[in-house]
């Protein structure tokens, strides 16, 4: 397997988020973005919530802070209330005395205390600071203190500053009755400090008092009130001045000192007076501040487990993805043993799974490639070789086919002219016969009749030497005819003495036909006893033949090695082995070398130099003996010294087996001249 | 986080020594001039008062608030000497009891806070130049106007009707005062059938003296006006006033505890507890100048049951009525 092209790079300036990067900004993003929207209406609702709880309370507090001062000077009306009754004018002055002393003491907020009588004039004046004095007789019957109450009941007089610095009011009220008088106290309002110094407002707020000018008259910081604090110039005073009946009852203004206050005020009616309440923004807004601060918390704790909780799912998804990762990048470079171990019980498990399958199933088809590839190549060079073999071996069939064919010729064209000679060899033997005859009955000198019966039996030898020649030609030529033949033809009953003798002769004389040189002694042991065997006598001789033939050729060989001295020779018997005939042939040539031995039955196998051997006479003698005829041959050599084929004939061994192939030649030549 | 510490601890290290120095940056040093001497009755209530108040405030005796308290004894002279050695030491304010002592610190200094108690018409004492805005280095409270003479002399009238000579006991060293109370007494005594007149003390002696002369005649009866003189030798005018069978009424309740016939007073602990805050918000930055001037606005009766039966008066119901203290 090749190994798999590794993924591109990519430049490494290039700034890539990794998996579990986009997985977890992803989660945060979106948890922020639910905090953020969550947070923000929450906010925007909480806001309004709170400014609107915030002015409610406010206004709540103004009321109630009005009402506590209205109640305190209600309370001084209502002490004065107990020296109004009718008949308190006809009591006596000691016992009125008394009165207003108890009236000062009850409410000490009165600094002086005064009876008008019917006529406006003072009868009684009792003061913290002055002398009491009775009976002075001043005349306050224009005076509005006098007028006003008797017209009102009760009457406020405006705030007024003593040595410029205490603000005091004065409260008129009239006695009840026909004919009232009216007492008149000067109220220190610095005591409504008293009241004003008790209206809690949250942790830091509170109530002060102004008149209808925006002259403060109280205040929790006493200081601020004795030093003659006009208020007008304060946006939320000013605001609430009569005249500004359209103004809200609520401003976020700047105190004083700069600080943003939220501030209510509610006006006290019967004094005119103007009550504020005021509380810094920044406390007004806790609850606001709070809930923002508890918004933020919890946005920031979302934030925090998204962020935790994102980072742990994203390295929980992603560690198996690199692990998946590096396995299929071991896979990738080729390292199939090692498997991918993921247990998230999930589809990376499964992908897991499928990557090592995959990767099993490759690595198995990798292996049977190799294997299969080898024997292919195998099987490729083994067609190859065996394609060689035929090629040559076809080559070869063609060249003895082709000498086949010549050989037939030449033995045809041959055999024809030698039957004219055995022919008329015999014929002309006969008239030698009847030409001794002849010259018998004549009559010859006694001298003649011996020289020409010399003669006459001369040429009957010279002509039987003829005959038996041109018989030897003939077998000669009928064994070239018959090896010719590339078929087998019948089989039949053959004498195996006689056949193995004509091969001999054959093989002797084909080599010496072809090296006129050679020279062999031919050692024959034929047992008598070898009778007849049913064979295909071409077949056999095709195979003694070529047996011999090595033989000399082997012979031949070590006589050129080996030179003088050097007897070559081959031994061919014949023995009787009951149902067998055992034909050995021998020679003491070069014999075969053991690494050739194995190989010498294989086709196109030789040893000769090329040319010189087809590779295909042991090849085809094997298939002959073993194959069509049921025998055995085996072979006993020792190089340089000997070899001996010995092969085993069935006697009956030809029968079962399949007629070889039709002969291709022409038909034999029948001897006809 | 190991290391986080340890930088911690260093800088934690580094700012300790400055951190010392700071805090002793931080503490605030008070100066109290009292006119009285520490044995007068007053002094330990004045002393107590105004260590609980500032506690009250957050400022600790001894801790972020280091004081000098000084007792002037009545004796002008020492007390200028102590009020030197006192801004010699740099306080961050002064608090001053009565005219005697404000004057003192009024010329020593130009610079240093000073809340004044108990003394009377700052404005014409020429203290500050208006109640509402003082304008300068003092403010403080003022416990009685010169209008209560006539409250005073009405109180002897009413614990001894038959009255018709009063006299007033006062150090005449300080004119305006002098004059305020002179004209004072010029214009109610009349109007009460009183005739009354000052005299100006400034030593055991010259009280007895004064005291002496005064009682050779009939009918009269004592005012013990407010100052640092006649409270000083509040037990002798008291013994004196015994001694002669004089009706006395004074301006303190501490010399009716004493023995004295009766007060028309102010409560001392409230102006006290007044000034107090004042310290408290001047040493946090407030301007003196801006601090009103705060006078009194509630006034006691006190009368020394006791001391009534032994001159054999007899208190009126509406006397009763008035009285917010009776001490038997």
């Amino acid at each position: 397997m090749t190994k798999l092209d590794t993924p591109p790079r990519a430049p490494p300036k290039q700034f890539r988020l990794p998996l579990s990067g986009k997985f977890a900004v992803a989660f945060v993003g979106l948890v922020t973005l639910v905090l953020l929207i969550n947070g923000a209406v929450d906010l925007m609702l909480n806001f309004r919530d709170a400014k609107e709880n915030a002015i409610a309370v406010q206004r709540e507090k103004a009321h109630a802070a009005a009402e506590r001062v209205d109640a305190f000077v209600s309370e001084i009306e209502n002490q004065i209330g107990w020296t109004t009754r009718a008949e308190w004018r006809r009591i006596a002055p000691d016992q009125q005395r008394y009165d207003f002393i108890r009236l000062m003491r009850q409410a000490p907020a009165i600094t002086e205390v005064s009876y008008l009588d019917p006529s406006g004039r003072e009868q009684l004046r009792v003061s913290r600071l002055e002398p009491d004095v009775i009976g002075s007789g001043k005349d306050f019957s224009t005076s509005p203190r006098f007028t006003q109450a008797l017209k009102d009941k009760t009457w406020f007089g405006p705030v007024y500053f003593r040595r410029g610095s205490e603000p005091y009011m004065t409260v008129a009220v009239a006695h009840a009755g026909r004919d009232p008088g009216v007492t008149v106290a000067e109220v220190n309002l610095k005591l409504i400090w008293d009241v004003v110094s008790t209206i809690h407002n949250g942790a830091n707020g509170y109530a002060f008092v102004t008149t209808a000018t925006g002259r403060l008259i109280a205040h929790p910081d006493l200081s601020l009130v004795l030093r003659d604090t006009d208020l007008s110039s304060l946006p939320e005073v000013a605001a609430a001045l009569p005249g500004k009946d359209g103004a809200r009852d609520y401003q976020l203004a700047s105190w004083l000192d700069g600080s943003l206050v939220l501030a209510a005020h509610a006006s006290v009616p019967r004094l005119g007076w103007i009550v504020f309440v005021q509380l810094p923004l920044r406390e007004a807004m806790e609850p606001l501040m709070e809930s923002v601060l508890q918004t933020l918390a919890l946005m920031g704790l979302g934030l925090l487990l998204a962020t935790v909780a994102g980072t742990f799912l994203a390295r929980r998804m992603v560690v198996p993805i690199r692990q998946l990762q590096d396995g299929a990048e071991r896979f990738g470079a080729g390292d199939l043993s090692e498997r991918i171990v993921i247990r998230t019980g999930d589809e990376i498990e499964t992908l897991a799974h499928r990557f090592n399958a995959m990767a099993s199933r490759i690595q198995d088809s990798y292996e049977t490639l190799e294997a299969k590839v080898e024997e292919r190549t195998r099987d490729l060079n083994q067609s190859l070789d065996d394609l060689q073999k035929a090629q040559s071996r076809l080559v070869q069939s063609e060249k003895l086919a082709s000498l086949g064919q010549l050989t037939a010729g030449i033995a045809h064209e041959i055999k024809n002219p030698l039957n004219f000679v055995n022919n008329f060899a015999a014929l002309s033997k006969e008239l030698v016969d009847e030409l001794t005859g002849m010259l018998e009955s004549a009559s010859l000198p006694a001298d003649i009749r011996e020289e020409a019966d010399e003669i006459a039996e001369m040429l009957k030898n010279n002509l039987d030497k003829v005959i038996q020649h041109g018989k030897r030609a003939d077998s000669i030529v009928k064994n070239m005819l018959l090896h010719s033949r590339t078929g087998s033809g019948e089989h039949r009953l053959v004498d195996i003495n006689a056949l193995v003798e004509e091969s001999l002769n054959l093989a002797y004389h084909g080599a010496r036909a072809a090296k006129p040189g050679f020279n062999v002694t031919l050692e024959r042991d034929f047992d008598p006893a070898a009778g007849m065997a049913d064979i295909y006598p071409q077949e056999i001789t095709r195979v003694l033949l070529n047996l011999m033939s090595n033989g000399f050729y082997a012979t031949e060989k070590k006589a050129a090695a080996a030179g003088a001295g050097y007897a070559p020779a081959l031994a061919v018997s014949t023995r009787d082995r009951g149902d067998a005939i055992e034909i050995r042939v021998r020679d003491n040539g070069t014999g075969i070398p053991e690494s050739v031995k194995a190989k010498m039955f294989d086709p196109f196998f030789t040893t000769k130099p090329a040319g010189e051997g087809t590779g295909l006479g042991l090849s085809l003698s094997h298939d002959i003996l073993v194959k069509q005829h049921g025998g055995t041959v085996d072979v006993a050599t020792q190089p340089g010294q000997f070899t001996e084929f010995t092969i085993t004939l069935p006697r009956g061994g030809a029968a079962p087996a399949e007629p070889a192939a039709k002969p291709v030649s022409a038909s034999e030549p029948e001897g006809q001249p | 986080m190991r290391r986080r510490d340890v930088i911690a601890g260093l800088g934690g290290a580094a700012i300790l020594p400055t951190a010392g120095w700071s805090q002793a940056d931080k503490r605030r040093r008070l100066g109290i001039l009292l006119v009285y001497g520490a044995a007068h009755p007053d002094s330990p209530v004045i002393v107590e008062t105004l260590r609980a108040s500032l506690r009250g405030h957050g400022w600790i005796w001894g801790q972020n608030l280091a004081v000098d308290l000084q007792f002037g004894d009545g004796d002008t002279e020492k007390m200028g000497k102590q009020t030197e050695d006192m801004l010699a030491r740099q306080p961050d304010i002064v608090l001053a009891q009565g005219v005697v002592g404000t004057t003192v610190l009024q010329r020593a200094t130009k610079t240093t806070p000073v809340v004044f108690m108990m003394l009377q018409d700052p404005v014409g004492a020429g203290f500050v130049s208006s109640l509402s805005h003082p304008d300068g280095n003092l403010t403080g409270f003022t416990n009685f106007d010169f209008s209560l003479v006539g409250k005073w002399l009405q109180l002897l009238k009413e614990l001894s009707p038959e009255t018709g000579r009063a006299l007033a006991l006062i150090n005449p060293d300080y004119p305006a005062r002098l004059a305020g109370y002179t004209a004072e007494l010029a214009r109610i005594g009349p109007e009460l059938g009183i005739d009354a007149r000052i005299a100006g003390i400034h030593d055991a002696p010259e009280i007895e003296r004064a005291v002496t002369a005064f009682a050779k005649e009939p009918r009269g009866g004592l005012i013990v006006l407010p100052d640092a003189v006649t409270g000083i030798h509040g037990p002798q005018i008291i013994a004196l006033a015994a001694a002669h069978r004089l009706p006395a009424v004074y301006a303190y309740e501490a010399q009716i505890r004493q023995g004295g016939l009766a007060a028309y007073t102010t409560s001392v602990a409230q102006e006290v507890g007044r000034a107090a805050g004042y310290i408290d918000r001047i040493l946090r930055g407030a301007s003196v100048g801006s601090l009103p001037v705060q006078a009194a606005a509630r006034f006691l009766t006190v009368i020394n049951v006791r001391t009534a039966a032994t001159l054999g008066l007899t208190i009126s119901p509406s006397l009763m009525a008035k009285a917010d203290e009776l001490i038997e």
